[in-house]
């Protein structure tokens, strides 16, 4: 049975659906994948909401493109880094058919403009210091552009799952590996994320709550010991931080890595579907377990 | 894989299909005649910022009436105690004095360039506490619809967010800043809040690889009803626009020509204008030299204070 916060978001999410079946990051607002992705998300598992969660399948199949990557939503023609949703997602239903693959094979194609040889290459005459690690390189926001946190966090998400059955090939487990590389090496000095570098003009940048529980999300189940400073550090932030959108992505973190969080109260303070699906899914009944790589709900 | 990043190209125009907002359509020119800018003390937020505001609109001969304005604020960090933000006590101003010229509808609207959680940001910097029913005004355009608007670059195409688009008149309302890539970051910079986060990401990574001054041209050159009130009572100096430090200028610039209020505010902070990148290139769309401007309120040298810049922008002072 749920709790009493994860049922009034659940009633939240399916009252607002879109008629196309996905959700806009606001209520009566365009579907994105994005949103959709943490709404169907939050309501796995729940007999109630099967419905809505098929008519979400099918908006979301239907974004998939000739590249096989997807459209974020239907007004934007191009594939985005959101394709890593879908991918995790797939893997979360067991779904293992050649959309799959194909959107795999997109991803293992993309990566940030900043590990290029070419561009190595000029910022080394240049005398340009880099403050990270090139040679390790995430996932875009756009293609053809620097790889950033969030991006990278779904993408190596969605890939360890895709390992994890056994699918993607070397390419694909590789891949998750330089995404996790990234990520430690991105590090800022409090051993906390900022959403991007950990440096820049070579003054150290701050940590983000909600950028450092994607991180320890997208890490959860690395045996790396320079996590556990940043778990530390989610901790402190969980109590700081006011912010509904930090407070869910840390609170989802730290129960990934095993940790307590306070379940969020039964009031939604704002109409959010994003917060609403991360609340949902970071509720102790919630479902942020299907993150891990090896859990479905297969 | 093809790129379908924004790509850097001489900025030749394409039809643009959008109305609202003023993408117009055909290569724009700068204004004809003088550009009338204000510039008026503002020593403190205590003081009757809406007053100030409502001369500032007189002098520059804003009219809004009958028709539907979008505020855009320069809303950045969760800090209220800092100088990161637009005031919200100044948006507060904006917003009465846009409704006492007889807007037909006016929102409020920002897409902050790395933080995701806008409402938190606009809470945490005073935003619901100083307007109105904030929360039924504000439109987050990083997760607002988008629709797509040709004439920007290469690809001729960027999607915007729809309240974007569909305003008549856009308030572009930065703080007075300056900027650790553009130098500055003004009325023009702050038009980087249209694009949407949900498509392009956090930051919009795209508008960096166009090149930001290109970027910054561009984006003026597409939005052109466009007016700007510039938080200049507490600005920031150093490594802006977020690491600086608090530099108090005690003054609002106004005016419609953007060129000439980015151009104006540099003057302020003792920065020439001709030296910032993206003004150096912005005499097509607007007037930077100050025999073309007829400034109204205060000489910007009357009030001028020296903004502290980072070593690699000191080539940028005023002679």
């Amino acid at each position: 049975m749920a709790s009493n916060a994860s049922a009034s978001r659940i009633e939240f999410l399916l009252r607002n659906q879109n008629v196309d079946g996905g959700w806009g990051y606001f209520p009566g607002r365009q579907s994105w994948l994005e949103p959709t992705f943490w709404a169907v998300l939050a309501m796995t598992g729940r007999s109630e909401c099967a419905p809505a969660i098929e008519r979400a399948w099918r908006l979301l199949g239907s974004w998939q493109t000739s590249s096989g990557g997807c459209r974020p939503n239907t007004a934007v023609d191009a594939p985005s880094w959101a394709t890593a949703l879908w991918v995790t997602l797939q893997c979360i239903r067991g779904s293992h058919g050649p959309e799959l693959d194909r959107a795999v094979e997109w991803m293992v194609s993309e990566r940030g403009i900043e590990g290029a040889w070419w561009r190595r290459t000029l910022r080394s005459l240049m005398g340009e210091k880099d403050g990270f690690d090139a040679q390790s390189c995430g996932w875009a926001w756009w293609p053809g552009t620097s790889s950033w946190l969030e991006p990278t966090v779904h993408g190596l998400i969605a890939l360890k799952k895709v390992a994890a059955w056994g699918r993607g090939g070397e390419p694909a487990r590789l891949r998750a590996a330089e995404a996790e590389r990234m990520l430690l090496d991105r590090r800022c000095v409090d051993g906390g994320w900022n959403y991007g570098a950990r440096e820049a003009l070579g003054i150290s940048l701050p940590s983000y709550p909600e950028t450092t529980g994607l991180a320890l999300t997208g890490l959860a189940g690395s045996p790396d010991s320079r996590v556990r400073k940043g778990l530390t550090l989610a901790r402190r932030m969980l109590e700081a931080t006011r912010s509904p959108v930090a407070r869910a992505w840390l609170t989802i973190a730290l129960r990934l890595w095993g940790e307590q969080a306070d379940a969020p109260g039964e009031e939604m303070r704002r109409p959010d579907i994003m917060v609403a699906a991360l609340e949902a899914a970071g509720a102790p009944d919630g479902n942020y377990r299907l993150l891990l790589a090896k859990e479905s709900v297969r | 894989m093809r790129r379908r990043g924004l790509t850097r190209r001489a900025l030749w125009p394409a039809p643009i299909a959008l109305a609202g907002l003023g993408c117009q359509g055909e290569r724009q020119s700068r204004p004809p005649g003088k550009s009338v800018v204000a510039v008026l003390k503002a020593p403190s937020y205590d003081g009757d910022l809406v007053k100030t505001i409502l001369e500032g609109a007189r002098l520059c001969g804003l009219n809004v009436k009958g028709k539907s304005v979008l505020l855009k604020p320069n809303l950045v960090e969760f800090d209220s105690a800092t100088c990161i933000n637009t005031s919200p006590t100044v948006v507060a101003a904006a917003f009465e004095a846009i409704e006492r010229l007889g807007a037909a509808e006016i929102r409020i609207g920002e897409g902050p360039g790395h933080r995701r959680d806008t409402l938190g940001l606009a809470e945490e910097a005073g935003y619901f506490k100083a307007v109105k029913n904030f929360e039924d005004r504000f439109v987050d355009l990083n997760g607002d619809d988008v629709e797509k608007a040709k004439g920007f670059l290469d690809e001729g195409s960027m999607y915007f967010a729809r309240t974007v688009m569909a305003a008549d008149i856009l308030v572009t309302m930065p703080k007075m800043k300056t900027h650790h890539w553009a130098g500055v970051t003004l009325a023009m910079k702050n038009l980087f809040g249209l694009v949407p986060g949900s498509v392009y990401g956090w930051p919009k990574n795209p508008l960096h690889y166009a090149g930001i001054d290109t970027s910054i041209l561009e984006l003026n050159r597409m939005f052109r009803k466009t007016f700007a009130i510039v938080d200049g009572i507490v600005g920031m100096e150093g490594n802006g626009p977020i690491q600086g430090s608090p530099k108090e200028a005690g003054v609002l610039v106004m005016g419609s020509d953007v060129v000439a209020v980015d151009a104006t505010c540099c003057r302020v902070m003792s920065i020439d204008p001709e030296k910032v990148p993206y003004l150096h290139r912005a005499v097509e769309i607007g007037n930077r030299d100050p025999h073309l401007i007829e400034q109204h309120g205060e000489a910007p040298e009357r009030l001028r204070q020296r903004f502290n810049l980072l070593p690699q922008f000191e080539g940028l002072r005023l002679g």
